[in-house]
């Protein structure tokens, strides 16, 4: 080999060694934001919590207050999970005023944390980590073996300019193998599992059944609540098999809880995403609309594990002529006359002039209950979950992108009368309608 | 290959092998772990001589969050395996010191993430510390 062309072959290689860079193998969870609904002090706020890219580095939160809001003063700090607060602000929410509320927070390091929020008689704990993406071994060894390409051409270049061709020979064809193990690294890099980031959960080994289920004890402080009263619902969730507090729910639906109250009746509804206070124990603040008997079904994910449905009642004291009466569900519309039992329907609803804006990640939400209050289900609507199935990120809860006709596929499990609830956001407004619909048995 | 240069080569081999069994045995050791968690109204310090199942030695610290003099009148630990539905009995804690307590026994059935509950007991409060540990037995 002459110096001339050992020369422009470690030029070459140089020259692409310093291009190509090794793609970094980054987990795709670690820049998501975690966004949680929570019914607090009042108030159906989003929590948006931006993830930082650094640590120590600045979490910025977005608390989006729907209407109706209540005036409140909100202090909301950030922990890790093992020591106290490392900051805190205070949010001032005005009545009844659609908005975003940007504060900023530092972290100082990775992992579990706790945002908190505090108002007088209220404490919500959301829990989210602090993920900071770390190239793996993979991406280490092709930025290793890139570095050494550029030292060895190097080092060849020189001993070529000055004639020892034979330590030059040696040291480019060191400069070729590392540049090769460089480029097969850095093209497998792509198709090697990514490295978990930095501040990652310890990984379970629940498998495909998921965690036990858990069990709920469902009570309402006081016990027995006087309509037009404000009362906490309280749920208690416990391991199924060790008996412990479940403290390990993940965002499902982006809340950490639904909880769907009903008056037996169906002329009380609330959807409404309780706090977690302690460990195992959620809780969030009602005011009983109507007497009679209350039906409660929760709506939770454990960690590595699927959704799942506990409910439970209660009786709230009082007279019902002393309450206003509420308006009476309208039939569905947009479905065929004949609903049938077991065979899915389309149901197709025009809210009116306007975009909708996203809530709970979703363009609108259906619930559906059977007359007895043993069956509930929750439809969502069809645009909304085919772009999040698609892989898209939903916009965000104040961008009004969906709408104005919903569109929703459900499947009544059996004949009988149910009522359907649909709920929506227009101007950060939480709207629900009251629908009721018959469905008849399938023909023999 | 000349005998000098075969012995070189043979004591090369057995010098790397060697140096790799080290590295092995090292990485397998056992190591004593440090774990802090908080919970309502106490800070607690869990010192274990090694995460890995059988007996294991558990020395407890426990200070009270708002600097208080702490009055933990009994320490306990146990563990819980969440992924698994996997709980252990209570090893109780020996007081060794002001606040600092020992526990000797059988915490994880298996290896996995597993979480140890700290149940500190005073004549008002029962406060549980909870804190994460990766069990590891090496090599599987």
């Amino acid at each position: 080999m002459s110096i001339r062309s050992l020369t422009a072959a470690a030029l070459a290689l140089l020259v692409s060694s310093v291009a190509a860079v090794p793609a970094a193998a980054h987990a795709p969870d670690a820049a998501a934001d975690t966004v949680l609904a929570q019914t607090f002090a009042g108030t159906e706020l989003t929590v948006a919590l931006r993830h930082p890219e650094r640590v120590p580095g600045p979490l910025r939160v977005d608390l989006i207050a729907h209407l109706p809001a209540a005036a409140v003063t909100i202090a909301v700090s950030v922990r890790p999970v093992t020591s106290d607060p490392v900051d805190a602000v205070t949010v001032s929410v005005e009545r009844d005023t659609a908005r975003t509320y940007p504060v900023e927070l530092t972290v100082r390091g990775t992992g579990a944390h706790w945002l908190e929020l505090r108002a007088p008689g209220e404490v919500s704990q959301l829990p989210f980590r602090v993920l900071v993406p770390r190239a793996g071994t993979a991406g280490w060894l092709a930025t290793g073996a890139f570095a050494a390409t550029g030292l060895l051409l190097a080092c060849a270049l020189a001993g070529a300019v000055t004639g020892r061709r034979a330590l030059a020979g040696l040291l480019g064809g060191a400069g070729a193998t590392a540049f090769v193990v460089a480029a097969t690294v850095a093209l497998l890099t792509a198709t090697l599992p990514p490295a978990a980031p930095e501040g990652a959960a310890l990984t379970g080994t629940a498998g495909p059944q998921g965690r036990p289920y858990a069990q709920a004890r469902i009570r309402t402080e006081p016990a027995t609540p006087a309509v037009g009263d404000e009362f906490t619902l309280r749920v208690e969730l416990t391991d199924g098999s060790t008996g412990r507090p479940v403290d390990d729910l993940v965002p499902h639906h982006a809340a950490l809880a639904h909880a769907v109250v009903t008056s037996l009746d169906g002329t009380a509804f609330h959807h409404v995403h309780p706090r977690r206070v302690a460990p195992g124990r959620l809780e969030v603040r009602l005011r009983a609309a109507r007497p009679g008997p209350h039906v409660v079904t929760v709506e939770v994910e454990r960690a590595e594990s699927g959704g799942q449905l506990v409910s439970g009642r209660f009786e709230v004291t009082g007279d019902a002529r002393t309450v206003a009466a509420p308006p009476l569900p309208q039939p569905l519309p947009g479905v065929p006359r004949d609903v049938v039992a077991g065979a899915p329907v389309r149901v197709e609803i025009d809210t009116g002039p306007g975009r909708i804006q996203p809530w709970l990640g979703m363009a609108g939400h259906l619930i559906v209950r059977d007359d007895a209050g043993a069956f509930l289900g929750h439809a969502h609507e069809l645009a909304s979950m085919n772009a999040d199935a698609a892989g898209f990120a939903p916009p965000d809860d104040t961008v009004a992108a969906y709408g104005p006709t919903l569109r929703f596929a459900f499947t009544f499990p059996a004949p009988g009368r149910y009522l359907v609830w649909l709920q929506y956001v227009r101007d950060l407004r939480l709207v629900t309608v009251p629908y009721a619909v018959n469905v008849r048995a399938e023909p023999a | 290959m000349r005998p000098r240069t075969l012995t070189a080569t043979v004591a090369v081999l057995v010098l790397t092998l060697l140096g790799l069994a080290a590295l092995e045995t090292a990485r397998s050791a056992p190591e004593p772990l440090r774990l802090h968690g908080i919970g309502e109204r106490y800070a607690a310090t869990v010192r274990l001589d090694r995460a890995r199942t059988g007996t294991v030695e558990a020395d407890i610290a426990v200070e009270r969050r708002d600097g208080a003099a702490a009055d933990a009148v009994t320490v306990t630990v146990a563990a819980a395996m969440p992924a698994m539905g996997h709980v252990t009995a209570e090893l109780p804690g020996r007081q060794v010191g002001p606040d600092r307590f020992h526990a000797r026994g059988e915490l994880f059935a298996m290896p996995g993430a597993w979480q140890l509950d700290i149940r500190v007991r005073t004549a008002a409060v029962v406060d549980v510390i909870t804190v994460d540990v990766r069990v590891d037995n090496g090599g599987g």
